[in-house]
């Protein structure tokens, strides 16, 4: 029994680690919490719905449509609401007022869906059937399909950043803005970029979900619970952390839903969260650093 | 030695409290109580927010862990509701305090998430505790502390004052100075040797412990209270209303939340389009307002007297060729 | 815009938010120079150095580069102009390596022969590099990160060349070699607008120079006359 809820909880997790990816991904680059995320999640969400089940467009175009117009969605989104507020900032140097416009803006998408769309649910059908067996485990078609698109696309991330010039300039930005700025990166369109890239993951992963949690104008918070509990996890803006936590927090809450309630698991889940901070404040991913550094250290 | 800003503002409100007091018409007491509830919310929030630089985004919580404690410690174990009130209070701001130790050692925003994700908790955690809460369907019939409305009312001023007045005492002692200092320049706090951390606990616990505080009030005064008072849209309305009237000054979120709670009243017929219309304030006011209607009134004020030194100028230049 | 002078400064004035701090600066830097601003600390000199790369906005004035007005280009634009800086803190990416860090030095060149070559010559200048060019920037010394910065800068095919506080923090003999690359690049045609808290060495190795007193200009000239002048010899007591 437990096997069956720790497969499941790794193959979600998966979801979740890429919906951190994205999370992060504008936290490490243009040092804001992006409040409005999840709400971007369900725009994604509604419009695979209407594309695919109103529409009925096939189930690969979908995904490459939602791909491209959520990443155009988050670059106005950057352009219109943050690169104003970007030069204001505190005396710590940080863009406080960048996440309260992120907050607005989340509360303003999740009203404007809750007047247009009501409460109404909207159901959309699995993009796979079937499933079959691994031993005592029940796989789904529905399950494996999640998780494979989800790899695939992490892994396109990771060889986008290490390889390609834009990623090696997002990259840049997020180890050191100046140094960026002086040595010839557009530091504004790395900005935008991110803000689109981010975006995009997370309407990947709204239009996977699709099935799983069906839409309506609330179901935004849900992956920002995601995209907090695994960057916290990780560690805000370590890409590396939020993919090893997105299984952790699958396999969590898999368990206590499993084994306590459906109800209390999220509150299971933000509670582990909460201790892994107190253990490592930087989360997992200043504990991956320090075991780096302490392995370098002996092999020296 | 007050200023004469403050004391004017001062003055005005003392004003309208007199003219309130004789406030008889009961739906307008209901705001204005309201309103008063909302706006002492808000001076706590902006305790942490505005003046220490702290993000709370679970902030409602503390208010509704202060209205269940209060609700249930009166109404089931029986205290006398004066004493559930106070340990309400105390409850709050000890949940408070304990939530920020792990706070303490967090980089940037981190806290932020933390702070939300137990106001999450908390709020989830009532609705499952329903043999002691009601769960869901909320807690009803709950002691209440007076028994005449009238005299609510006027505590519910008193209170807001007296927040105020203690919160400009707090700020313009030595330990508002600390916490100036650490908002404003956390480099030279830290070499200054504050210790800082023990002043985010305090500013945290006070902030906590006053959410708590007005919670207890809202329990007894309405007499039900449910879980959904620890939601993020209760936290979302304060914020705003600190962000409206001027976060980082004393006056500005009592103002803003006395004058959004109002405008909310009034524009009952747009409640439909409620929560909306404060996403596109709290926009607008981030975007071009960021001092709120304190950073406005001082504006004008600065224009004003720029006028009048000019006037004045050229008046002195006619004097010295006489 | 005089045609010898590859940098003219006119008028500046500079401030954050509303505290100003530096008044009607004018600066000519002369093509294939070497020239040095120095002052005491707190005089403004990394913050002019800051405003003339675009990092921080400039309040008046004119900042003209190759006979072209930069006062509005974004900091990126002036770099591909061939300005470039390398800022107090080094500039580099702690997380990338040693070799990846000169291949960002070259992101604004398009001729990957070029930046080929530069990375080159940048191991030749500093053989240590080569050692470490498979290791993380952020965990080299403090003087390999100053080479390092150094490289990177030049494989950005820089005209001019600015270099915030280069030598502190660093040892003796590293500075030795910093500043020996620097006559050796003017001979490139680069000219190096040097900021420097050393007096005695700018003024050694410096064609011209500009003394920044409390946020203005407080006295210019040929370094060598300069060097023996009253006024600079409580500057030096001060290093």
């Amino acid at each position: 029994m437990a096997l069956q809820y720790i497969v499941n909880g790794l193959m979600l997790g998966i979801v979740y680690s890429m919906i951190g990816v994205g999370f992060s991904l504008i936290f490490g680059i243009v040092r804001v919490l992006n409040f409005a995320y999840g709400e971007f999640f369900m725009i994604a969400a509604y419009a695979a719905f209407f594309l695919a089940s109103v529409f009925g467009i096939p189930i690969w175009m979908v995904f490459a449509i939602n791909f491209i117009l959520m990443f155009a969605v988050g670059w106005v989104s950057e352009r219109a609401l943050i690169k104003p507020l970007r030069y204001r900032t505190d005396a710590h140097g940080e863009h406080s007022g960048v996440i309260i416009a992120t907050f607005g803006l989340q509360v303003i998408l999740q009203s404007l869906a809750l007047l247009l769309f009501k409460g109404t649910h909207r159901g959309a059908d699995n993009y796979t059937s079937g499933n079959f067996m691994v031993g005592d485990i029940l796989i789904s078609n529905e399950r494996l399909f999640m998780t494979v698109v989800s790899i695939v696309v992490l892994l396109c991330i990771l060889a986008f950043m290490k390889y390609s010039k834009v990623g090696c300039a997002l990259r840049a930005v997020s180890q050191n803005r100046t140094a960026a700025q002086l040595s010839g990166i557009n530091v504004n369109m790395v900005y935008g970029i991110a803000f689109g890239l981010s975006t995009a993951l997370v309407a990947i992963a709204g239009t996977l979900l699709l099935p799983f949690y069906n839409v309506y104008p609330t179901v935004g918070v849900i992956p920002m619970g995601k995209a907090f509990s695994v960057t916290l996890i990780g560690g805000l803006g370590n890409i590396g952390g939020a993919i090893l936590a997105g299984p952790i927090l699958g396999v969590l809450e898999a368990l206590a839903s499993g084994y306590i309630s459906t109800q209390t698991k999220d509150a299971v889940a933000f509670a582990c969260v909460i201790l892994v901070l107190i253990a490592f404040p930087g989360g997992l991913g200043e504990m991956l650093k320090r075991i780096r550094t302490e392995w370098k250290g002996i092999r020296r | 030695m007050i200023n004469k800003k403050t004391l004017a503002n001062l003055i005005v409100i003392v004003v309208l409290i007199g003219v309130a007091t004789f406030i008889n018409q009961p739906y307008l007491r209901h705001v204005i109580i309201t309103a008063c509830i909302f706006s002492t919310l808000s001076m706590f929030y902006n305790l942490t927010y505005g003046f220490v630089g702290i993000y709370n985004f679970g902030f409602a919580a503390f208010f509704g862990i202060g209205a269940y404690s209060s609700a249930i410690l009166s109404t089931d174990v029986g205290i006398p509701v004066v004493f559930s009130m106070i340990m309400a209070t105390l409850i709050s701001a000890l949940f408070g305090f304990v939530l920020m130790i792990p706070c303490l050692r967090m980089h940037g925003y981190t806290p932020g998430i933390v702070t939300l994700a137990f106001g999450e908790i908390i709020r989830i955690l009532i609705i499952a505790s329903a043999d002691l809460t009601n769960g869901e369907m909320g807690y009803w019939g709950i002691v209440p502390l007076f028994e005449s409305d009238q005299v609510y009312l006027i505590f519910a001023m008193i209170m807001m004052i007296a927040v105020m007045m203690g919160i400009l005492m707090l700020m313009r002692s030595n330990i508002g100075l600390a916490f100036h200092i650490i908002k404003d320049d956390q480099l030279a706090a830290q070499s200054v040797g504050s210790n800082i951390k023990a002043y985010k606990l305090l500013a945290m616990s006070l902030s906590c412990g006053g959410a708590g505080l007005v919670g207890a009030f809202y329990a007894h005064y309405l007499m039900t209270i449910t879980p959904a008072i620890c939601g993020m849209t209760y936290t979302i309305q304060i914020l705003c209303m600190a962000l409206f009237g001027g976060v980082g000054t004393i006056v500005g979120p009592a103002i803003g939340g006395f004058s959004l709670t109002v405008l909310t009243e009034a524009l009952r017929f747009l409640n439909d389009y409620r929560l909306l219309i404060y996403g596109i304030l709290i926009v607008v006011i981030i975007m071009f307002f960021p001092k709120g209607l304190m950073g406005v009134a001082q504006k004008i004020k600065e224009l004003l007297e720029s006028k009048l030194k000019m006037e004045g100028g050229s008046e002195v230049n006619v004097n010295v060729e006489d | 815009m005089n045609k010898t002078n590859i940098l003219e400064v006119e008028g500046l004035n500079i401030g954050y938010r509303s505290l100003q701090v530096l008044w009607d600066i004018n600066i000519e830097v002369k093509k294939n120079t070497i020239v040095s601003i120095i002052g005491a600390n707190g005089s403004g000199k990394s913050t002019l150095v800051k405003a003339i790369t675009g990092i921080i906005p400039i309040m008046s004035g004119r900042i003209k580069f190759r006979e072209k007005e930069i006062s509005n280009l974004l900091p990126h634009e002036r770099v591909k102009e061939r300005l470039v800086m390398i800022p107090d803190e080094r500039g580099l990416f702690p997380e990338m390596t040693v070799l990846e860090n000169l291949q960002m030095g070259g992101y604004p060149i398009k001729d990957k022969a070029k930046i080929e070559e530069a990375i080159i010559w940048g191991f030749d200048l500093f053989p240590i590099l080569k050692k470490r060019a498979h290791q993380n920037a952020g965990s080299l010394s403090g003087g390999e990160q100053q080479m390092l910065a150094m490289a990177k800068a030049l494989v950005a095919q820089p005209q001019l060349l600015i270099l915030d506080e280069p030598s502190s923090g660093l040892a003796p003999i590293i500075i030795d070699k910093m500043f020996q690359v620097l006559i050796d690049i003017k001979k490139k045609n680069i000219t190096v607008l040097l900021v420097e808290q050393n007096v005695r060495r700018s003024l050694k190795i410096s064609d011209y120079c500009y003394v920044l007193e409390n946020g203005r200009i407080g006295m210019e000239g040929l370094s060598a006359s300069i060097k023996d002048k009253e006024e600079i010899k409580e500057l030096y007591l001060g290093m």
